[in-house]
């Protein structure tokens, strides 16, 4: 079964409680959820949680979709919900901090190493922003949705999307000029 | 920003994801409060050791054993020589006094309640070593 953007079939079928449908929406949306989690928390096993949070969500609220915006949108901002929600913030530092000192190192390539370095060193920088910062950042740049979409899902303006993506740009910048 | 284009992008789900959404079950979410409830709740035990203070100061049995009578009627055996040292005693409220020693207490009441009683007083006390000695 394939879902293409606002399937309402599928959605349908999930609402009447068809299993086989909702692991066909499960399949078109782990990887979204998943990075969207992983990005904002930068800790594999808070990701998981709240990832299997938002689809246990998913699975008991979809009756309550009515379609009144995008299905995606709806996601996205259960998401997000639960990002923000999200208080363990010792685990989320233990992580980090496991992370910045045991980073992956593939011994095939150095590329492969300074990349993993990299990233790592990113990962800090955004986990370091504000949560409500952060959040935008990782709708912009993980999932490249547009102001408008971002500003639907978070619930505000664009001028604040722009202005929170814009200081969080700056913060950035200092962070990782040395990069 | 380039940067982030290129490592904040989108990774694969770990396959687990589905057994643990298949489960059916939230994640448990610990309190923020709780640790610092327990920690608090550790402090006042800690506190309420170091400030006990007895009404009565004093080791020694008989003074002890008179003033308790005197003030709730209750006839309490105190042995002259103990392995812990006695400290003191203290009226928590009528009919219910603690007998101070240096490593606790020792709770006791009038003996019209329900459990062991001893002439004129019962020990709530739950710990074996109490009874022994207050028996």
């Amino acid at each position: 079964m394939v879902l293409d953007g606002n399937d309402r079939e599928v959605i349908s079928a999930c609402q009447r409680g068809d299993r086989d449908a909702f692991r066909a929406l499960f399949e078109t949306y782990q990887d979204r959820v998943y990075s969207i989690a992983l990005r904002y928390s930068g800790d594999r096993a808070q990701a998981l949680d709240i990832a299997q949070d938002v689809f246990v969500k998913l699975l008991k609220n979809i009756g309550d979709f009515r379609g009144e915006s995008g299905f995606e949108t709806w996601l996205y901002r259960m998401v997000v919900n639960r990002c923000l929600d999200d208080k363990r913030s010792a685990r989320r530092w233990i992580g980090l901090v496991e992370g910045f000192f045991t980073r992956p190192v593939e011994p095939s390539a150095l590329n492969n190493v300074l990349r993993s370095e990299v990233q790592a060193r990113v990962q800090h920088a955004v986990a370091l922003l504000p949560p409500e910062q952060r959040v935008i950042v990782v709708l912009r740049y993980t999932e490249g949705l547009s102001y408008a979409e971002i500003a639907e899902i978070a619930g505000c303006s664009e001028g604040t999307v722009a202005s929170r993506l814009n200081r969080a740009h700056k913060f950035l910048e200092r962070r990782l000029k040395r990069i | 920003m380039e940067i982030l284009e290129r490592n904040l992008g989108r990774v694969e789900a770990p396959a687990e994801l589905w057994d643990r959404v298949n489960g059916g079950r939230e994640t448990r979410r610990r309190s923020v409060w709780l640790p610092w409830a327990l920690a608090l709740a550790s402090a006042s035990v800690a506190m309420a050791g170091i400030f006990y203070k007895p009404a009565l100061r004093s080791d020694d049995p008989a003074l002890v054993r008179e003033w308790v009578k005197a003030r709730t009627g209750m006839d309490v055996p105190l042995a002259t020589q103990h392995v812990v040292r006695l400290t003191g005693a203290r009226v928590v409220k009528t009919g219910r006094i603690e007998i101070a020693y240096k490593s606790g207490v020792v709770l006791i009441s009038k003996a019209d309640g329900a459990g062991a009683h001893w002439g004129t007083y019962a020990i709530e006390c739950e710990k074996p070593a109490c009874v022994l000695c207050h028996s």
